[in-house]
């Protein structure tokens, strides 16, 4: 059974399309690294992927769960990190280590000690990037879905998320290339 | 929905809104000062009007407005099933509400006699509105502004409705509009397309 299974999954707004039909089958422990057309493609393609955003037509399917109608099954199984930045709402990573364990359900004292040796093998990597890492990996998904990681942070993402089947998606087929040895143009 | 997801995202999103607590405590004590020589029923349309208002903003503040991505993205890539999302996010304008009655309602008690319906009118006009107000924050264009103009016409409706009946049909109109409010927003929220 494939851990991220897309059928023709594509997006569309405004009669535009903006992802086109995706088809892939992604196995459990298995990596994966998708070129899309651009970045909006990319950055919608792993929304889609993480079962945060409803194809307008195809269908995803996490561990053969439906976002549509089981999104609490498929948000236990995906992890999701966004490309962008994001402002800082908490004061520490602490504090956002604890946010996302109590939202997960997760024991808080546990979730910082393993939030911090996540951060530990991630030396070097931006903390925009790091702590969306971290705070992923926190619930131990099955499914790891990264939106345009940089080609420089492989080594160390593919070490802390080992175990995890990782999807990422990327602007150009080049940047995907250089992420992972699969790419699959758009 | 476990308590302690609750209790963080409540307690998350009320810290952050701590000026605007500041600010609807400190604009509902000033009209209540000012009108502290008022008969009854202008007290409670004040009351109404400040206290709903800043519920209203409160809410339409809590999504989409870019102020909390970081936290918008935690919730909503967490495993938590939109009504239960939407509960946890409700509280907040909850809170608001609360401060500014309790601020309003204390200092006009300072200066004249505050009966108990008056207190329960302004409180259910102003959490019904806040209520209402919700899933605007969700809806864009036609609908988001057709949910605003509910989400003031609900105190509006409350307070001629407490002219004219007794002070339980009100209560129960604003439980009502609160309760398929709060519904609807659970269901955008569960549907929710963060584009």
């Amino acid at each position: 059974m494939a851990l991220l299974e897309m059928r023709e999954a594509a997006f569309r707004r405004g009669g535009q399309s903006i992802v086109q039909p995706i088809t892939l089958a992604l196995d459990e422990g298995a990596q994966f690294a998708f070129a899309c057309a651009d970045e909006r493609a990319a950055a919608l393609a792993a929304l889609m992927a993480a079962g945060l955003l409803a194809p307008t037509s195809g269908c995803v399917f996490v561990a053969a769960f439906d976002p549509r109608i089981q999104p609490v099954q498929v948000k236990r199984v995906a992890g999701y990190v966004p490309h962008e930045a994001l402002p800082g709402d908490f004061d520490s990573f602490t504090q956002y280590i604890e946010f996302r364990a109590a939202l997960w359900g997760l024991p808080r004292a546990q979730s910082i000690v393993r939030a911090r040796a996540l951060l530990a093998h991630l030396d070097g990597v931006h903390e925009a990037f790091a702590h969306p890492l971290v705070g992923a990996l926190l619930a131990e998904p099955r499914l790891l879905v990264l939106d345009r990681p940089q080609a420089a942070y492989a080594a160390q993402i593919r070490t802390v998320a080992r175990g995890c089947a990782i999807f990422s998606t990327h602007a150009s087929a080049r940047d995907a290339e250089r992420f992972a040895e699969v790419a699959v143009p758009a | 929905m476990r308590a302690a997801a609750t209790w963080a995202i409540i307690t998350t999103r009320v810290s952050k809104e701590r000026r605007g607590l500041l600010i609807a405590a400190c604009a509902c004590g000033l009209v209540a000062y000012l009108q502290r020589y008022d008969d009854a029923s202008a007290r409670l349309s004040g009351c109404l009007l400040f206290a709903a208002l800043a519920g209203v903003v409160a809410a339409l503040l809590q999504r989409g407005a870019g102020r909390f991505r970081q936290i918008e993205l935690c919730e909503q890539s967490a495993p938590l099933y939109g009504r239960e999302l939407a509960r946890a996010i409700a509280v907040v304008p909850f809170t608001v509400v609360t401060i500014a009655l309790a601020a309003y309602w204390s200092v006009a008690q300072a200066y004249s006699h505050v009966r108990t319906e008056e207190v329960l009118l302004s409180a259910f006009g102003a959490y019904a509105g806040a209520l209402v107000a919700l899933p605007a924050a969700v809806r864009k264009g036609a609908a988001r502004a057709l949910y605003v103009v509910a989400a003031c016409a609900v105190p509006l409706l409350c307070f001629l409705t407490s002219e004219k009946a007794p002070v339980l049909l009100p209560c129960l109109l604003c439980t009502l509009f609160g309760f398929v409010a709060l519904r609807q927003y659970g269901e955008a929220l569960a549907r929710y397309d963060p584009l």
